[in-house]
């Protein structure tokens, strides 16, 4: 295998992490939008997301249905969208007794409640998942289509795994619904009116408390389709996954600019691409490729304060 | 007015005082978790009974905060005696002196903290970065280099001052949540680093860091038989006390009030012409200062760092302990850093659910007391200026 193929197969999984980031990265800018929050809590939903997909392949293989043939595809597509909507409600309800109400008051607190919230529910999945504090295989979903005979197939010394092709498919597919939703819907403009300014979209006529559920639906869905896409990817979850999909998440939204969601998707991107990069040229780079990540990321931010796509920040007195 | 001495009074503080002394010793001693039942229902019953009695309760304050002297003479000489008294009591006396000694650690890097993020409003979420840079550097240098403890302990402040520096100039060009992010980046960033590199140690990081030791007194030789953790002990008590007077030094001069005027307004300080950046840049470093050397403290005591002890984890923890305590209130910092450090060892029994526990402690304390548990008071000048 040369060298280039290596700098193209390390690329390749920046592009498949990247996807991931920008799903993690979207539900950040949108809550940020709606309720001016960080809300940390959101790297855990991701979390929550893995085990629940990991749940559901348990479930369905117990019913024989993991085994291939023709409906298979169907029961992919089952998969994936009860673990959005289960996500998408967890998200509401964490949404409806902490995010909201501490998203009133004093900006410190929020943070700290939101930090208190995701520490609650890894914990909780670390005692109540039976072996919750060890590591989790999680299976290869498109094998049985291909009766296990082969994962992968290559392209002039680059491996490219067949789930990789579904996460960047269903990434991307994803990704374009979301925007086309929040630019052509009614509710789409509903969240962009709140976003920009709640009180004004309340006096046009929005309803503001069920803005706010519906955008934590999407973005808690989301993050639970980035946990199986992420375990499809590493094909092992563990319980402690979320910190970093939420700091990783987070930095995405902020390279991009906090409020946009153009921006958190090419945050997500860039956050990926400074990863594999760094793998890839500099020595001794994949141990360090997180810290040259972070070390770019605050660099970034001394010459670009609001990220990306971020609106300059215009102080009144 | 002249201050008579007033040997009755004295004496009642002191009782009180000596009291409520030996209750704590006797909760240090009890191993069950009825004691932590039973105290915390005294607690909620004093309060219920000071709102019941309302009069009486606030002349019992305002007796006490009218002497403000004695009470705070004696409950130093207490402190100071703890160690003599405590074997005698105390059946696992070490272990409850090395709690005492890591909540005096985290009382310091929580007054740290909040130079930083009470007085002036600069968020840092990178506190265990800058306390396990003090630890690595003094470590680092003792063990690579063997330079004398005296000196590694300033150097470990100076160094975190110094990777502070480097820090504000992103800091100062963000505001808000990016500003969030630059520190948080930054604690993730020297933790992975120390964790990858071969000459901090890796994962293992460094072990059998020599001891604290001044003028050819070790600090691991035991006076009067007892445990060496005497010495350190006394050596936190006392850089404690340093902590609390630098920060109330801080709180009280018109320093305070001008990181204060940044934190309320940043434009109208600015109006007023105060150099906000450069004002914020001295109270993160020197915020820094003080957790740096809390980090070097740490790492001769313990005599062996890695990079866990440094995570993000322990960032919050201290940040919990500013912000439940109450932002820019020294007394609710110190009560915080109490309850959420000796609140947990009391917890040992329930040692699964700790962590649990305490996350749904984080959600719920900041939906019911956006404060902290004693909000901070605006300062009140026109009081000592009418009284003299």
């Amino acid at each position: 295998m040369g060298t280039e193929a290596v700098i193209i197969q390390i690329i390749l999984n920046g592009l498949m992490l990247g996807i991931q980031y920008a799903l993690i990265a979207v539900g950040f800018t949108l809550f940020f939008g709606v309720l001016d929050i960080i809300n940390f809590s959101h790297g855990d939903v991701f979390m929550l997301g893995a085990f629940i997909g990991l749940i559901l392949i348990n479930i369905f293989s117990k019913f024989e249905m993991m085994t291939g043939g023709a409906s298979y595809i169907l029961v992919l597509f089952l998969i994936f969208f009860l673990c959005m909507l289960i996500t998408g409600s967890i998200g509401i309800f964490f949404e409806r007794i902490t995010v909201k109400r501490v998203a009133a008051g004093p900006p410190l607190m929020a943070l700290l409640a939101t930090l208190g919230l995701a520490i609650a529910i890894r914990e909780a999945v670390r005692l109540f998942y039976p072996l919750g504090s060890e590591s989790k295989r999680f299976p290869e979903l498109l094998d049985p289509m291909f009766a296990n005979t082969k994962e992968a197939f290559e392209i002039s010394g680059v491996i490219i795994r067949y789930d990789n092709l579904l996460i960047f498919g269903i990434g991307v597919a994803v990704i374009i619904v979301v925007s086309l939703y929040i630019n052509k819907t009614k509710m789409g403009l509903g969240i962009r009116a709140v976003a920009q300014d709640s009180e004004a979209a309340m006096m046009m006529g929005v309803n503001r408390d069920m803005v706010v559920d519906i955008t934590f639906l999407i973005g808690s869905a989301l993050a639970g389709l980035t946990g199986i896409l992420n375990g499809l990817f590493y094909n092992s979850i563990i319980f402690d996954m979320g910190a970093m999909g939420a700091v990783i998440g987070f930095s995405a939204a902020v390279i991009g600019g906090l409020g946009n969601i153009y921006g958190a998707i090419i945050g997500g991107f860039v956050f990926s691409m400074t990863q594999a990069l760094s793998a890839a040229f500099i020595p001794k780079g994949s141990e360090y490729m997180d810290v040259v990540a972070f070390g770019v990321l605050i660099i970034f931010l001394v010459f670009k304060p609001s990220g990306i796509l971020g609106e300059k920040m215009h102080e009144r007195v | 007015m002249k201050r008579t001495f007033d040997y009755i009074s004295i004496l009642k503080i002191a009782t009180v005082q000596v009291v409520i002394f030996f209750l704590v010793m006797i909760f240090f001693n009890i191993e069950s978790v009825w004691t932590l039942i039973i105290a915390l229902a005294l607690v909620v019953a004093l309060v219920v009974l000071s709102k019941a009695y309302g009069k009486q309760s606030a002349s019992i304050i305002e007796f006490f905060t009218a002497n403000k002297p004695t009470v705070l003479t004696v409950l130093i000489v207490l402190l100071f005696l703890y160690p003599l008294i405590s074997p005698l009591m105390i059946r696992q006396n070490t272990y409850w002196l090395l709690v005492l000694i890591q909540t005096g650690i985290y009382m310091i890097l929580a007054l740290g903290l909040n130079i930083q993020l009470g007085s002036t409003g600069v968020l840092n979420l990178a506190v265990a970065a800058f306390y396990g840079i003090g630890g690595y550097t003094a470590g680092l240098l003792s063990l690579r280099l063997g330079v004398p403890t005296i000196i590694t302990l300033p150097l470990g402040g100076i160094v975190a001052a110094l990777f502070g520096m480097l820090l504000y100039v992103p800091l100062y060009k963000t505001k808000g949540h990016y500003m969030a992010l630059v520190t948080l980046a930054f604690g993730i960033m020297i933790v992975l680093a120390l964790d990858n590199t071969e000459f901090t140690g890796g994962p293992q990081g460094l072990m059998a860091i020599p001891e604290l030791k001044f003028f050819g007194y070790s600090f691991l030789s035991k006076p009067g038989g007892l445990h060496f953790y005497t010495n350190y002990y006394y050596f936190v008590l006392v850089l404690v006390l340093l902590s609390v007077l630098v920060s109330y030094w801080f709180y009280n001069s018109w320093v305070g009030l001008t990181l204060s005027s940044i934190r309320d307004d940043e434009i109208a300080a600015k109006c007023f012409g105060v150099n906000a950046n450069i004002w914020k840049g001295i109270a993160f470093i020197t915020g820094n200062v003080m957790i740096g050397i809390a980090g070097a403290v740490y790492a001769h005591m313990i005599g062996f760092i890695s990079p866990p002890n440094f995570s993000l984890a322990e960032s919050l923890l201290i940040v919990a302990m500013v912000i439940l305590g109450g932002l820019d209130n020294i007394l609710g910092i110190i009560i915080g850093t109490i309850i959420l450090s000796i609140l947990p060892e009391k917890m040992r029994v329930i040692t699964e659910y700790r962590v649990f526990l305490y996350g749904i402690l984080l959600i719920v304390i900041p939906m019911f007391r956006p404060g902290g548990l004693l909000p901070f008071k605006p300062r009140k000048y026109h009081a000592s200026v009418a009284e003299g």
